[in-house]
């Protein structure tokens, strides 16, 4: 009996293990990369030439070797360029020159050039969506000009560029001058019917003021002036209508474009040249905002609402800040500094870009089902002539850590 | 461990056929017919008269047993002779010479006088007035003498009597007892287990002042013949348990033991897990918890680890700290204990399968460095654990083995050759090292070490898993473990009670520890109509 069972055990034991073996086989070694063999691309770019041939350049972190207790005396990042029929193509064929097996699960950053993007980028996205290995998290960014240009600049302060473009998407959060989405939040508008859709921007300037590293000694030993330096920055945006890049959003536009759409962030900057005494600032510590669309007839009005509550952060001594009213009176100068901002975004994109960012459409859709059915065929000419109206309320939260401004005595 | 197997033939010492109970008659045939296997199957006959033929008997029993020791004397003057056997060291020699033979040699003339006139009663004449012993009682079977005799009693044979008289000197050295070397505790008792089973038992008891504390004795193992206790406290632990435990016991069948961990391997569930479902600990403070708790605990004798059950899994995680030290510090502790336990399990192929198969899973720049560390190895993430493990299993097993005068070349060999030179040459990547360190280092955070460290050695599959499957296969290793963990019982106890089943009262001593206040009841695993039917 107690043999009988032993037997029943070790037969199950030795099936346990015949079952592991199968799953540890059948696996094999689909999926299966060891690391030392792979190039991390963290940073894309992808151009549109001539002839309709896509370029592909990538940043790939190509570890240098060197052991762990050296630091590795090369660069470590990789450039990569390569011209193919389609994205996927241009990519695979960046494995000519490619020292190691290129992976895209790291990649962060997805730099269209501009000519790629006035063209349309259905092509792009579907390839960013479709294939495992790009994430949805991958930042959406256009370049003025090539991307390829923007990926040629090299890296002074970081070791590689994608550190310092990874450091200004995440500075540029609370700046609130540039908007930089994500493939998913990019998607919300770009696959939305009749919504213009909105990218962050990348450029380079050619800047007197030379940027590095380096010890006063060796400081002292550049006798002669400087010249220029191309320094990579991140501002205002870029909007699309349908699939291809229609224009660019000055800074100031992007913010207001943020306050319609309540995407601001802790610490955005209302400011106000306060009835000509001086400059107040105050910083958003919370917001949020509304469209409302109204109905009367024909007319189709939308309201914006925003309600920001602030942290003073600036103003002179001029400025009374002293009682309930004046308070009252500089949140109201606030309140009409952003709703300028705001008039700034929507005009442009109006007028100029014809195109809808702010989702007015989809916000009728949603909330007037009805009349969007009717007027959803001219949506496309109606939208530019939409009214449009403000109500923002600010709330002086923090007035900083004094009163009134200070003034020297004389 | 060797068994030793029971011989087969049995030894003759004569041809003719035994004189068996009945045939007293015969007995002056001297020791003409011994058929001798082992001891335990000596025939039955009886203590004779002779006294010639009682020492022939023993000494041919006891042939080329340069320990035991006849010494014959004269019955004081009452002209009758006897003699007293024992064994050399294993009887407190004192005892006898003081107790035994001197009152007997200078007996007086009115004792005798009592001896020669009931001559029937000479027994029961030297047990009432005359050997002042507290442990006396008398053998019919001359088997039985000589298993009394390595039992370290001194029998004492008497012309006439067909009985013999066995007095327990019993004076073997042991060690005296001394601080817990293994489950040594910062706060709390100090003394641990020693080699000999009555005072282990004795220990214990000191602890737990009540009659409901039963110790049973076994008899277990053919030749060593070892003394097993089964200790438990009547009303508490659960009878059907308990009986079970009995019949475990009584149904080990071995030759030799010399440690509690071979009956641990016959009476547990399932001793083909690699899950411990018996607890072994060398502190008497621990045992007597567990006999309070409802547990049992198995003594065994010539070894200082008793063995504890029915165990549970979480059971496996308290140390015995954990009821002298404050309970917030305890729960910290815990918490870590459970985080150390999955750490040694999983780390290594967790790291496997993230450098192998989801690279993604890192952020960038942790997977940077990881990248650049592991630049340099020539081997899969796989070939690179199993070597830095195999070194770390290697110097763990040196370093029980090393006497402690040269273990100081161990740790130069570890930390240096191991540690920096293994990386410089390019064989392993630092940051494999830090997993490996690490999961070694929390393997021994299991408190008991004794029992339950070796759980970890599951990692090792569980890094195969990783190394074709990724995460996925970790997965499928866990559920697997998992549902090995569910099924196990422990004497009819769930392994996995108070968690699954779930019994939430029960999870107050299990992640945390409340205030000894809070802890009155016995585990509510342990009540009697929550311990399933017992398997096996």
């Amino acid at each position: 009996m107690k043999i009988l069972k032993y037997r029943l055990l070790i037969k199950r034991f030795i099936l346990l293990n015949i079952l592991m073996l199968i799953l540890a086989v059948s696996s094999g070694c689909w999926g299966q990369e060891e690391l030392t063999n792979t190039g991390i691309v963290v940073t894309t770019g992808i151009d549109l030439l001539e002839g309709h041939k896509y370029q592909m350049t990538v940043l790939a972190a190509v570890p240098a070797g060197g052991g762990a207790m050296q630091q590795p005396d090369r660069s470590n990042t990789w450039i990569g360029s390569a011209i193919g029929e389609s994205p996927m193509d241009a990519s695979k064929n960046l494995r000519k020159t490619a020292t190691k097996n290129l992976t895209w699960v790291q990649d962060d950053i997805v730099i269209i050039g501009e000519e790629a993007a006035r063209h349309g980028i259905d092509s792009i996205i579907d390839y960013l969506l479709r294939n495992r290995e790009t994430r949805l998290n991958i930042k959406i960014l256009v370049s003025k000009g090539l991307a390829a240009d923007i990926l040629a600049l090299p890296a002074d302060i970081e070791s590689s560029l994608y550190s310092e473009l990874e450091g200004g998407i995440l500075s540029s959060k609370k700046w609130s001058k540039s908007y930089i989405p994500d493939l998913r939040e990019f998607l919300e508008a770009y696959s939305a019917e009749y919504t213009g859709s909105v990218a962050g921007h990348v450029g380079f300037i050619d800047e007197n003021m030379v940027t590095f590293s380096t010890n006063r000694e060796k400081y002292m030993q550049f006798d002669k002036p400087f010249g220029t330096q191309k320094v990579m920055f991140l501002e205002g945006s870029t909007v699309f209508k349908g699939s291809s890049l229609v224009g660019f959003l000055s800074d100031i536009e992007t913010r207001g474009f943020l306050w319609v759409v309540g995407k601001t962030k802790i610490g955005t900057l209302s400011i106000v040249n306060y009835e000509g005494k001086g400059i107040l600032s105050a910083e958003s510590i919370g917001s949020k905002s509304s469209i409302e669309p109204e109905v009367s007839g024909d007319k189709i009005t939308f309201k914006v609402k925003v309600e920001a509550k602030c942290r003073l952060t600036e103003s002179e001594e001029s400025i009374d800040l002293n009682s309930t009213a004046t308070i009252k009176k500089a949140e109201k100068a606030l309140a009409e500094s952003i709703k300028k901002e705001m008039e700034a975004a929507v005009k442009k994109a109006q007028k100029e870009y014809k195109s809808d960012i702010f989702g007015f459409g989809n916000t009728l859709f949603k909330k007037k089902p009805a009349v969007w059915r009717t007027v959803k065929d001219q949506w496309e000419e109606l939208y530019p002539e939409v009214e449009v109206s403000y109500s923002v309320k600010v709330t002086l939260k923090r007035m900083g850590e004094t009163q009134n401004g200070i003034k020297a005595k004389e | 461990m060797k068994k030793y197997k029971l011989t087969k033939a049995p030894v003759k010492l004569d041809k003719n056929p035994g004189i068996k109970i009945g045939s007293s008659k015969n007995q002056q045939a001297k020791a003409a017919s011994i058929q001798i296997t082992v001891d335990g199957a000596l025939e039955d006959i009886r203590v004779s008269q002779s006294l010639e033929y009682n020492m022939s008997f023993l000494k041919e029993v006891f042939s080329s047993c340069c320990d035991i020791a006849f010494r014959g004397f004269p019955l004081g003057s009452c002209g009758r002779k006897c003699f007293a056997v024992y064994m050399n060291g294993m009887v407190n020699k004192e005892i006898v010479s003081r107790s035994i033979i001197n009152p007997l040699i200078s007996l007086q003339d009115y004792d005798c006088k009592d001896i020669t006139e009931n001559t029937g009663e000479t027994v029961k004449v030297l047990e009432n007035v005359i050997l002042s012993v507290s442990d006396f009682s008398e053998v019919y079977l001359l088997k039985d003498a000589v298993k009394r005799i390595l039992d370290a009693y001194c029998i004492l044979f008497i012309e006439g009597c067909e009985k013999a008289i066995s007095i327990s000197a019993g004076g073997l050295k042991t060690r005296s007892i001394s601080e817990a070397k293994i489950e040594s505790v910062l706060r709390g008792p100090q003394e641990a287990f020693i080699e000999d089973v009555g005072t282990n038992v004795t220990m214990i008891r000191r602890r737990l002042k009540i009659s409901g504390l039963k110790t049973e004795k076994f008899e277990i193992g053919k030749q060593s013949r070892t003394n097993v206790i089964l200790a438990y406290v009547k009303g508490i632990a659960d009878e059907g348990v308990i009986e079970e435990a009995r019949r475990r016991l009584n149904s080990v069948n071995i030759d030799l033991i010399l440690d509690s961990g071979q009956i641990q391997d016959f009476i547990e569930d399932d001793s083909l897990s690699p899950f411990p479902q018996m607890d072994v600990t060398e502190r008497p403070d621990v045992c007597t918890a567990a006999l309070a708790e409802g547990r049992f605990v198995i003594l065994v004798d010539g070894t200082p680890f008793a063995i504890i059950a029915p165990t549970t899994f979480p059971y496996l995680f308290t140390s015995a700290e954990d009821y002298y030290n404050r309970y917030y510090f305890v729960t910290m502790a815990k918490i870590m204990r459970y985080a150390a336990f999955f750490i040694a399990l999983g780390a290594p192929s967790l790291y496997i399968a993230i450098t192998t198969f989801h690279p993604e899973m890192l952020p960038p720049h942790l997977l940077l460095s990881v990248v650049t560390a592991r630049a340099n190895v020539p081997f899969p993430a796989l070939v690179e654990a199993f070597l830095l493990e195999l070194t770390f299993e290697i110097i763990r097993e040196v370093a029980i083995r090393l006497p402690g005068s040269i273990s100081q070349a161990l740790s130069i060999v570890g930390a240096l050759v191991i540690g920096q030179i293994s990386v410089q040459a390019g064989l392993v990547s630092p940051l494999m090292i830090i997993v490996v360190a690490v999961t070694g280092l929390s393997s021994f955070l299991i408190p008991k070490i004794n029992s339950a460290r070796q759980i970890s050695v599951m990692r090792f599959p569980m890094m195969v898993l990783a190394s074709t499957s990724g995460i996925f296969g970790l997965i499928m290793g866990g559920l697997l473990l998992l549902v090995h963990l569910v099924s196990l019982r422990s004497f009819g106890v769930p392994y996995l009670s108070p968690i699954s089943p779930l019994q939430p009262k029960g999870l107050k001593e299990t992640f945390i520890k409340l205030p000894s206040w809070a802890l009155r009841n016995k585990p509510s695993y342990m009540e009697s109509d929550r311990v399933k039917e017992v398997k096996k």
